[in-house]
Order: structure tokens, then sequence, then C-alpha cells
């Protein structure tokens, strides 16, 4: 398998988030937490990079629009990337979620 | 028990002696309330359960010969193949069960219990048509017999006599009668045990577990008998003729229990034999019938036989009275076969049958099937026909014949004797098919698509529709895994098959979660629609079944 990774770049009041690899049911929710932890509450822009993710199921697409949601509530800006054709966009694309959050093919 | 049960005042037994009774022993009178209740008490005794039924019998024969006083107590049977009475237990003059006394039914004393399902008393020996010669030896002169009922029907005759002449009154006769009921309940009890035993191991060597392995086709069987534990005379068979040619047989012997399988075992045999001389199926079903209207004469029969040439092109199919097979042809509907329809066997001598040849393109699916299948008590057959159809949509063999079993039957028990045979010409856009059972756990999610990688990519599937099926595929597990089971755990099983064109993949598991229904539909049950052309999910007793279609523009070997 390819095991998920998950990597936290902080810049100012920036959050920039990498992840990579497979998210499914078995690692979706310790993802949440540590996605959850890197978040100061002074952030004011949070970038989800989903360029590198080879597969996402529902509970890591649950993962992802539970933080965009959470995220919207805090007035905290949330952009995620998943370029055209890439896996995650597949995903987001299949559940119909593309309308909720910024998605953006690249920077 | 029925003990509550009373003879006095309906008492219906036949007094042979009309002349006044000249000497009256002690045993002859009225017994008191005591007394009475001493008698149910010899027979209701909870010790007797203990005992198997020789036992039983030896036992309850003692304490009547004490009770009544009598020198003599048996019990014959009913042997139902000859429809003699055969002695089985005696106490007193046993040499009637050691000589095996047989007494044919409507003959004799004990003959005419049997035939009336009354008792009869007979106070002087010297005067009646007793056919027993030992006991006119041994100076019986008063006999009570009544008989062994069982739902009416009588299974034998128990029999008390005394060496001196006396009197037994209805409270006597009534006990007798108790003692015998309780003697024919143990006796059914016994034969429906040896019966459905005999008949299912009867049963299971005559349907093959494993059915033969004939390259370019693939098989699949099930047959489950009814919920009741008894089985019928459903049956199927594959077999390779001596030309190359593959016949193939679905059968259903009318009524249940062991004769049904006898005559089974008889004519899959007979089949076999008459398909090894003559071609045409129609001709099979011909000699067949002769056999049946002679030998077994009245056992109406319905057969559905098909012989599939050498290259496994076309296909002959003559049938019998016989529900007509479901078939497949690559890019088409799954739909009865149009055939013609001859009446069953053992019904009409000289019945001219008919055989009809279709096509058998590559990829086609042909499921045989006893009308268990389609049949449900309180629903339209026409229901039951089209569950069948979408069941048997896409798919190996295997899985078709398990998505049908189980859409038609669900977890409950069949109401009646099931068999279904999935055969499937493979096709050259056939791929191997992938097996993977993994414990119903979140870590598993990866195992599975570890598997799913590697196949499709020997596949050739392309990046996008491999993806949508491994996510299809990934969403159903998760939902075994979330939903199936509780803390003690299970597994779940992916099969996956490629051919012409689609993959059709089935996820498997033995708990039970159901489709989210409403607006809140789950995210996952949501995906798996969206990744798959057709998704279908059956949850049942038995567990959950999802059964994911996926047309595939790209599916050849890379």
């Amino acid at each position: 398998m390819n095991d998920a990774s998950l990597n936290v770049r902080t810049t100012g009041d920036q959050v920039h988030f990498t992840l990579s690899g497979d998210v499914d049911l078995a690692n979706a929710s310790d993802i949440e937490a540590e996605l959850r932890a890197a978040i100061p509450n002074r952030a004011t822009s949070v970038t989800l990079d989903l360029s590198g993710v080879t597969y996402l199921d529902s509970a890591g697409l649950q993962v992802v629009f539970a933080l965009t949601i959470r995220l919207r509530r805090l007035q905290i800006d949330i952009r995620v990337i998943a370029p055209e054709d890439s896996p995650a966009r597949h995903a987001i694309d299949m559940a119909g979620m593309a309308s909720i959050a910024a998605i953006e093919p690249s920077y | 028990m029925r003990s509550g049960r009373t003879y006095v005042g309906s008492f219906d037994w036949v007094r042979e002696d009309t002349l006044p009774q000249v000497s009256q022993t002690e045993g002859g009178e009225r017994p008191n309330d005591a007394e009475r209740l001493r008698r149910i008490e010899s027979v209701t005794d909870a010790a007797l359960a203990h005992l198997d039924v020789e036992d039983l019998l030896d036992e309850l024969l003692e304490r009547v010969r004490e009770i009544l006083d009598v020198d003599t107590a048996a019990v014959l049977l009913l042997d139902e193949v000859t429809n003699d009475l055969v002695a089985t237990a005696a106490s007193g003059i046993e040499d009637e069960v050691r000589q095996g006394v047989r007494v044919p039914v409507g003959h004799g004393f004990a003959g005419r219990i049997a035939a009336e399902g009354a008792p009869v008393v007979i106070e002087d020996l010297d005067q009646s048509d007793l056919l027993n010669p030992l006991l006119r030896e041994r100076g019986v002169q008063t006999l009570v017999g009544v008989p062994l009922a069982v739902a009416g029907r009588a299974i034998g005759v128990l029999h008390v006599g005394s060496l001196t002449p006396r009197q037994f009154d209805p409270d006597d006769v009534e006990f007798v009668q108790l003692v015998a009921d309780r003697v024919a309940l143990a006796i059914q009890a016994r034969r429906s045990n040896v019966e459905r035993a005999a008949a299912a191991a009867l049963q299971r060597s005559l349907i093959p577990d494993r059915l033969p392995v004939i390259p370019g086709l693939e098989l699949a069987g099930r047959y489950l008998p009814a919920g009741d534990g008894g089985v019928g005379g459903d049956w199927y068979d594959v077999f390779m003729l001596p030309s190359g040619r593959v016949g193939v047989v679905m059968g259903d012997v009318l009524g249940r229990g062991l004769r049904a399988a006898v005559v089974m075992g008889r004519l899959r045999s007979a089949l076999r034999a008459y398909a090894l001389v003559t071609p045409e199926p129609g001709e099979v079903l011909e000699r067949l019938d002769r056999k049946i209207q002679h030998f077994e004469a009245g056992q109406m029969t319905t057969v559905l036989y098909a012989v599939l040439d050498a290259e496994l092109t076309t296909l002959q199919v003559a049938s019998a009275g016989h529900p007509l097979p479901m078939m497949a042809t690559p890019g088409s509907e799954v739909a009865a076969v149009v055939a013609d329809v001859d009446p069953p066997l053992g019904v009409d001598s000289g019945v001219r049958r008919r055989t009809t040849t279709l096509d058998l393109p590559p990829g086609t699916m042909l499921a045989l099937f006893t009308d268990g299948l389609v049949e449900r008590r309180g629903e339209s057959i026409t229901v039951g026909l089209d569950r069948l159809r979408t069941a048997l949509a896409a798919g190996s063999a295997e899985q078709r014949c398990a998505t049908a079993i189980h859409s038609m039957l669900g977890g409950g028990e069949p109401q009646d004797d099931v068999a279904l045979l999935v055969l499937r010409r493979e096709d050259e856009g056939d791929s191997p098919p992938l097996q993977v059972k993994v414990p119903a756990v979140a870590t598993s999610l990866a195992l599975v698509r570890t598997a799913l990688r590697r196949w499709l990519g020997a596949l050739g599937v392309s990046e996008r529709e491999g993806f949508n099926v491994m996510l299809g595929v990934g969403e159903a597990v998760a939902n075994s895994v979330s939903h199936a089971y509780g803390p003690s755990g299970g597994t779940v099983g992916v099969d996956m098959s490629c051919s012409a064109g689609h993959i059709v993949g089935t996820i498997r598991d033995t708990g039970r979660w159901r489709l989210p229904r409403g607006e809140n539909r789950g995210r996952g049950i949501n995906i798996m629609e969206k990744c798959a052309d057709e998704v279908s999910v059956d949850t049942t007793e038995a567990g959950t079944v999802v059964r994911l279609l996926f047309h595939i523009a790209k599916a050849a070997p890379a």
C-alpha cells in the first residue's frame, strides 16, 4: 500500500499541508487529528494540497470537507489543491463535493 | 401424549363374541380411579423418554402385560413396501418375533385392526378367523388389539392376549390404546429420523459437490434442501460424453422424502445411460419417459436435458415440463430460452419429445433451475422470475450463482427444494478472476487495494477506470468493515471478474447493514453509485452482497 504521509509547513499566519499516499477509513481519523492540531488559532489561511494523494475514499473526503466547513466558520481561508485527473479530484467530483470547497487545480 | 382423550362413550370396538360371558377374572372388573391413574402413569413415566425405541417397546409391553394381567403383549409394524404387518416386539410369547411373523393388512386379527384403524376384541378365539397359528397353538383365548395410529394412518398394531377366557372392558381397551399411542409416537419419531438421514445421504451422494472441469466452460451449482429438514427429488448433473459433447441435466421428481430421492437416483443413472447411446436430448427424454412409465409408474417428473456440442458453440435443449433455462448472450438481457416444452415424464405415454437448437456465442450464460428457486408463497412467479433475471445479470458463473441464491432465498430456509446450475461459456476477452477474503477491519482496505491494483494492472485497465473500480469496491468493503459486524468481527470476501467490456465485483459479508434511505444516503453508497455503472445491494439474514458492474473501455491483457 501507499502509506499516507502528511507534511506541514507554517509561514507566518499561513499553514500549508501536503498530503500524499492512500487515505481511507483506516487512517482518516488520525490524519484529521493531525490536521486540526497543526492549525493554530492565529492562522488566517490554510492550503491542503492533495496532488500526491493516490487514493481517497469517503472517509478521507469526510475529513477534507469537515475541515473546510470548520475553518470557514472560524473565518480562516481554506484552499484545496487537486489537479484535474488526479485521484483526489476524481473522488471529489464523484462525491459531488467540488462546489463545497474552493478546489484549485494548482497554486 | 393424548392422555386427556377418552374412548369411553365414543367407543368403536368390535365385540366378536356375542355369547354371554361365563368366566370373569379379577382383571376384568372396572378399575377404580386410583388404578386408572396408576395405569396412565405407567405409560407417561418420564423415565421412558430416556429409552431408545427397542427398549421402550420392551418396557411398555412388559408394563401393559403386568397391569392388565395378561399372558402376552406384542407390537407388529407395517412394512410399507409389502403392506404386511411384521411382528417386532413381544412380551410373553416372544416366538412371534423370533419367527418374523408377517400378517397381510386386511387379513386376520391384526390385519383387520390395521385396515380398519379401530380396536378389535376377540373374546373367544375358537370362533374367529385368526391367522396367526402361533397364538392359537399357545392356547391364547382372548385378544385385544388396537392400531398404532399416526395422523389417522395405522403404522402397526399392538395386541395383548390372555390364555384364559376373560372380558376386557372399555377402560382396558382405552389403556391398551394409550400404550399404543405412546409406541406409535416413538416409532414415528425414529422412522422419520432414519428416513430423513437416509434420503439426505442419498441426495448428497447423487448431487455432484464438485462439478467436472470442462475447459472453456465455467460451472457453478447449488442444491438447498427445503427448510423442513427433509429432502426432495431435485437433482442436477453435468457430464462429458465420449464424443466430447457435454450433457447438462436439471430435474425434479414430484414428492419428497426417501422415495423421491430413490427415484431421483434411478432416473439420474438411466438418463446418463440413455445419453451415452442417444445423441438427441428429446429422444433421451422419450426413452426415460418409457422407463418411468414401466418401472416407476405414476411418478411425475420434470426434466430439462441439454447438450452442448464439443466446441461449445451450440446448445440442444429438451424440456419435459421443466422451467426453461435463463440465458444471456453478451450484450443482451437475461431472458428465458425460447424452446419447446413437452409434458412432464411419467404422465402420458407415447409423447413425441422435441429438441430445440440454440446458438451459444462466447460469453453466453445459461442458468438451469427448479421451480423452488422462483416460487414463493403469496407471490406471483413473474416477480420471482424478474428477480432471478436481475440477479443473473453479470459476472462469472460462480458470481451469478452466488448472487442468485442470495437474492432469491436470502438467509431464509427455502420452502421447497432448490437447485440452480449456472454455465458460462468463456470468452477470449475473459481474464482470470480475483478472489480475496480479508478480516472486516479498516487495515484490510489497503490489502484489497493492493490486490486490485495488481489485478487491474494486469488487465490493462486505464488509470482512471481502474481508480473507479478501486473506489467503488473500496467503499463497499469499507461499509462491511464499518457496519456488518459487532465486536466479534468477521470477514469480507471480494470476487472480481472481467469479461467482454465489463468488470463485475461482488463484495460479500455475513453481517447485516442496509442502504441508508432518504436524504442522508451515506457518502460511501453515493460514491459506489457514481463509480459503478450498476449497483445492487442485497441485505438478508445471511449477510450482504454488493454487486458492482463497471463498463470498461479497455480491458485486454497488457
